[in-house]
């Protein structure tokens, strides 16, 4: 159905258009700035107002991290009596998340810079501010919780200046919390921060920032226009994939889904087109008209390259299917994940799956256990290995199992990352200790304002793999903070470490560890699966070995007494009910050869009190 | 056909930090409502009696009713059923309870079987344990009731109490098996939630015995009962030959029974079902309505009979419930014949039984089912 569009009206909605959103270092206020925002421009009635309403996630909600992105139309009616359309893009706020950070930015000509004023810049604000610059954003610093007795809104304010280089004279000293300085953000939001610029009859280019999965309407992109308008009934083209489908529905997030007629320059929403194959959307690509398609893509797609691996496999084969639906499914929204088949002796057929990181991984494998109902097993995570051999060839390996015989290597080079840490300064001494324990080489420090100092060290991949984030938070009691990027490779000596079971070799517990580690890391690992694999009939030896010699050991004694002393005419159902629940404890676990193992054995040898 | 009565009086004068039974201490009042909706009910039945030959009256603390109350619930039995007829009339008791008047009343309506809730003769163990007697009113309580022509006596004691060692075992071992008793139920220590044991655990102020310990202590109880004349017929059950539990026997042969009084379980008719497990609502709804207020269980009769049937040392007979069941066991279950190679179990002229090993690791095998 074609309707004449009154290009009019689209350039007249533009000049009031402002798309923004709020950077911050993790519980700075952005959630809750987020909230107040929602508040005043009225998007949800009081009664429906939800806290931290964009976290709707439990499992965001759980560890106070954003990890969907959304994107919210806000009318706000200024000082000035004009009313515009704020769209509010939010974006995570976790290291481990600078793809999703950096798309979302993409789609913004501004960002509110949230900073604490008792906190001041963290590392993760730094890595922030220089992808909102990269993205020629107008940048509005916030200092945000003055209302707490340690805020120092003008130091922070100075800091700002200092160490970043912004300028932070015009910066809104608010409490989020408390409702103070919202209104002068969102009059500076309006007056600062530019409007779209874009040609709504120029071909249509629209950037697919997110998507997401619904059961009935199939996968919904997110999508911001740059040029052009796009309609009910258009036929569009995703130019990576090129993939062709006509649209349903467009609208907007009020936060609640909204149609209209059409989306013009700077308007931010979704579209429906019943698109049932996850591979046909990406994001970060471009949709365009089919019949009169853009000469270019927008450029700002890259593939960021996933930084640490680990299998994933469904404790209960049958579930394979389901797994990989499951997968498909998240990377909707998570342009990162990737991942292949893979298959182990021990564990049967499961993925792997590359992350940007720990944190990332560890989320992926909550939300498929939680939301899509399979229980994994997740084994070790590793990272990318260059082995050189013999022969002068070079292979990359992510899995331990693929190292070739050592008599075939002629070295191992493992990747580097460049590693700031920001802490206090009195927890320096304790922090450099554990880098240096972690191998990492100083490379720089320098204090930021009078007490807060930046460390910057690298380190290898592989041990901050290994609980760093946990260590360094408990050496600065949860003050430090740091970020890390990839660095280049490095050669090192590393060995393979098998674990054996009952005197065979458990190819998921392998792992590659740096030489002088073995031994120690052997023996925590060995005592670690003493405590965690239940008794069995027979006594069940466990051993860690390294090129088929045993370094440590440790020994699982036999059962000896499990037997319901008691079972009278009153107690049959509720004995009954006992079995069953030992029953189930069971299926948790996974054989491997004559030995259970249950599904914490394969990750928690990573929490190792080495 | 219903062979079996099980009444329950569920009230203690102290309660013990490891029970969780259906029990409590209450007011004179209440326990007189309950005796009057227990006595409602024992009477809405009296039809069904006519082959009754096992009555077990088990709490709570039976023994802790006074002598009125008791007199009143042993007449309302008397008026209902004939007990010279039956096999066994079994009341359980607490050591200090039993005066020579109460043995007296018992011998006089017909009680033919008397247990006796020991735990242990350690002093220390027992003020532990909650217990309130002494070794003294054991013997007492012994010698009262044989005076009164009650001989059939069983003693309940518990193993792998809390820091007990291998020698207080055997302390306890010795002391119970020279008392004059025909029966003694051997059971450890077990933890269970909503105790005042479970509470300490949690709070890390105690900790259980491994269960290496656990092994040793269990073995050696079934050496030493038999070195002294009591044969182990169940997992937690010995006796001198001819002085099984027969009510006990219904239980684990999968027989029927009917359950009188708050939180009783019945086996009748084909279903499982319990009498709502709270003292005021029961009497309330016998009162008003003439029934107890009931809840159904799940039946799984083959399940059932061979989880039960295996807890005798003698096992089950794997043709006779082949034919009862219409089903080929071993075919069924498969995993048994592991388990006979793995030498838990054993086959011998159609018998199934536990080995020492199996009886150890039980549950393994009940996992089956």
């Amino acid at each position: 159905m074609s309707e004449k569009i009154n290009y009019d009206a689209v350039i007249k909605r533009q000049e009031n258009i402002r798309n923004f959103s709020i950077i911050a270092h993790i519980d700075h206020g952005k959630s809750t700035l987020a909230d107040r925002i929602l508040e005043m421009t009225h998007a949800i009635s009081d009664r429906e107002m939800k806290s931290q309403l964009l976290d709707s996630m439990d499992i965001e909600r759980e560890r106070g991290i954003t990890i969907k992105l959304n994107a919210v139309e806000l009318k706000y009616t200024a000082l000035n009596k004009k009313e515009y359309i704020l769209h509010l893009i939010d974006t995570p706020g976790h290291v481990d998340f600078t793809y999703e950070v950096s798309r979302s930015l993409a789609a913004c000509e501004g960002a509110v810079l949230v900073v604490d004023a008792a906190q001041g810049i963290e590392a993760q604000t730094l890595a922030n501010v220089y992808l909102a610059l990269d993205n020629d954003l107008e940048i509005l610093p916030v200092i945000n919780k003055i209302d707490l007795p340690s805020a120092e809104p003008e130091k922070v304010k100075q800091e700002i200046e200092d160490v970043i280089g912004l300028d932070a004279s015009e910066a809104v000293f608010a409490s989020a919390k408390e409702g103070i300085g919202i209104q002068e953000i969102l009059e500076q939001i309006v007056t600062h921060i530019p409007s779209p610029v874009g040609n709504p009859k120029a071909a249509l280019k629209a950037l697919i920032f997110d998507s997401y999965f619904d059961t009935y309407r199939g996968i919904i992109p997110s999508i911001r226009v740059f040029e052009g308008v796009i309609r009910k009934g258009d036929k569009i083209q995703m130019m990576a994939t090129k993939a062709i489908y006509e649209v349903i529905d467009v609208g907007v997030f009020t936060p609640k889904e909204e149609k209209r007629d059409y989306l013009g320059p700077g308007d931010v929403g979704f579209l429906t087109a019943s698109i049932k194959n996850v591979e046909d959307i990406r994001v970060g690509d471009t949709v365009t008209l089919n019949n009169s398609p853009a000469s270019s893509p927008l450029a700002g797609y890259r593939t960021l390259n996933p930084m640490v691996f680990c299998g994933l496999f469904p404790i209960d084969s049958a579930q394979y299917n389901d797994l990989r639906e499951a997968l498909g499914k998240l990377k909707l929204n998570d342009a990162s994940l990737v991942y292949e088949p893979e298959t182990s002796q021990a564990l049967g057929f499961g993925f792997r799956t590359g992350f940007l990181g720990l944190l990332h991984m560890e989320i992926i494998q909550e939300r498929i256990e939680r939301e899509f109902n399979i229980p994994l097993i997740a084994t070790s995570p590793s990272v990318i290995y260059k082995i050189y051999l013999t022969d002068r060839t070079m292979i990359k390996i992510d899995n331990p199992s693929d190292l070739p015989p050592i008599q075939k290597i002629e070295k191992i080079e493992e990747p580097l990352v460049v590693a700031t840490i920001l802490t206090p300064e009195e927890y320096v001494g304790n922090i450099m200790e554990l880098c240096q324990y972690k191998r990492g080489t100083f490379i720089d420090m320098k204090y930021l304002g009078e007490t807060r100092v930046q460390l910057t060290y690298h380190m290898p991949l592989l041990e901050i793999v290994y609980d760093f984030f946990d260590k360094l938070k408990s050496y600065s009691k949860g003050y430090a903070s740091f970020d890390y990027e990839f660095y280049g490779y490095q050669e090192s000596k590393l060995v393979k470490m098998d674990i054996l079971l009952n005197g065979e070799v458990v190819d998921a517990l392998s792992i590659i560890v740096f030489n002088d580690f073995a031994y120690r890391r052997g023996k925590a690992m060995t005592e670690k699966l003493k405590e965690i694999i239940p008794r069995h009939m027979f006594e069940v030896p466990v051993q860690a070995a390294i090129n088929s010699k045993i370094i440590a050991r440790s020994t699982i004694k036999a059962m000896r007494k499990n037997v319901l002393a008691k079972c009278y005419g009153g107690d049959i159902t509720r004995k009954k009910k006992l079995l069953e629940k030992q029953k189930k404890g069971k299926k948790k676990m996974k054989s491997i050869g004559s030995v259970e193992i249950p599904q914490e054995a394969f990750l928690t040898v990573l929490k190792l009190d080495d | 056909m219903l062979t079996a009565l099980y009444i329950h009086i569920p009230f203690c004068d102290k309660i013990c930090t490891y029970c969780d039974f259906h029990k409590e201490i209450a007011s004179l009042e209440k326990k007189k409502k309950y005796l009057y909706a227990l006595i409602k009910e024992l009477k809405s039945h009296h039809n069904e009696y006519n082959n009754i030959s096992t009555i077990y009256i088990g709490g709570g603390t039976p023994s802790s009713l006074s002598i009125d109350l008791l007199k009143q619930l042993f007449k309302a039995i008397d008026s209902i059923i004939n007990v010279s007829k039956l096999t066994e009339y079994t009341i359980e008791t607490n050591p200090n309870d039993i005066t020579i008047e109460l043995a007296q009343l018992f011998k006089l309506h017909g009680i033919t079987r008397v247990s006796i809730g020991v735990q242990t003769f350690n002093d220390s163990h027992l003020k532990f344990l909650g217990r309130t007697h002494t070794r003294n009113d054991v013997v007492m309580a012994i010698n009262n009731l044989i005076s009164s022509g009650i001989d059939n006596i069983n003693i309940d004691m518990m193993f792998s109490l809390v820091n007990q060692t291998i020698k207080e075992l055997e302390d306890d071992i010795k002391q119970v098996t020279i008392l004059p008793i025909k029966h003694i139920s051997y059971y450890s220590l077990i933890l269970e939630e909503k105790t005042k044991l479970y509470y300490l655990y949690n709070q890390k102020k105690i900790s259980m015995n491994d269960e290496d310990i656990e092994a040793i202590m269990y073995n050696k109880v079934i050496d030493s009962l038999s070195e002294f004349g009591f044969n182990q017929y169940e997992i937690s059950n010995f006796s001198k030959p001819g002085y099984e539990s027969l009510h006990n026997l219904i239980y684990w042969k999968n027989k029927e029974y009917l359950g009188l009084g708050s939180g009783s379980h019945s086996l009748y008719k084909g279903k499982r079902f319990s009498n709502i497990r709270n003292v005021r609502k029961y009497t309330e709804s016998i009162v008003n309505t003439g029934y107890s207020l009931k809840e159904e269980h799940v039946i799984e009769p083959l399940r059932e009979e061979l989880i039960m049937g295996l807890r005798l040392i003698q096992g089950v007979n794997i043709s006779e419930i082949n034919s009862k069941y219409n089903i080929n066991l071993l075919l069924l279950y498969p995993k048994i014949n592991e388990y006979i190679d793995n030498k838990l179990l054993r086959l011998k002229n159609n018998q199934l039984y536990f080995t020492r090993k199996g009886l150890m690791l039980g549950n393994i095998v009940f996992s089956i089912f």
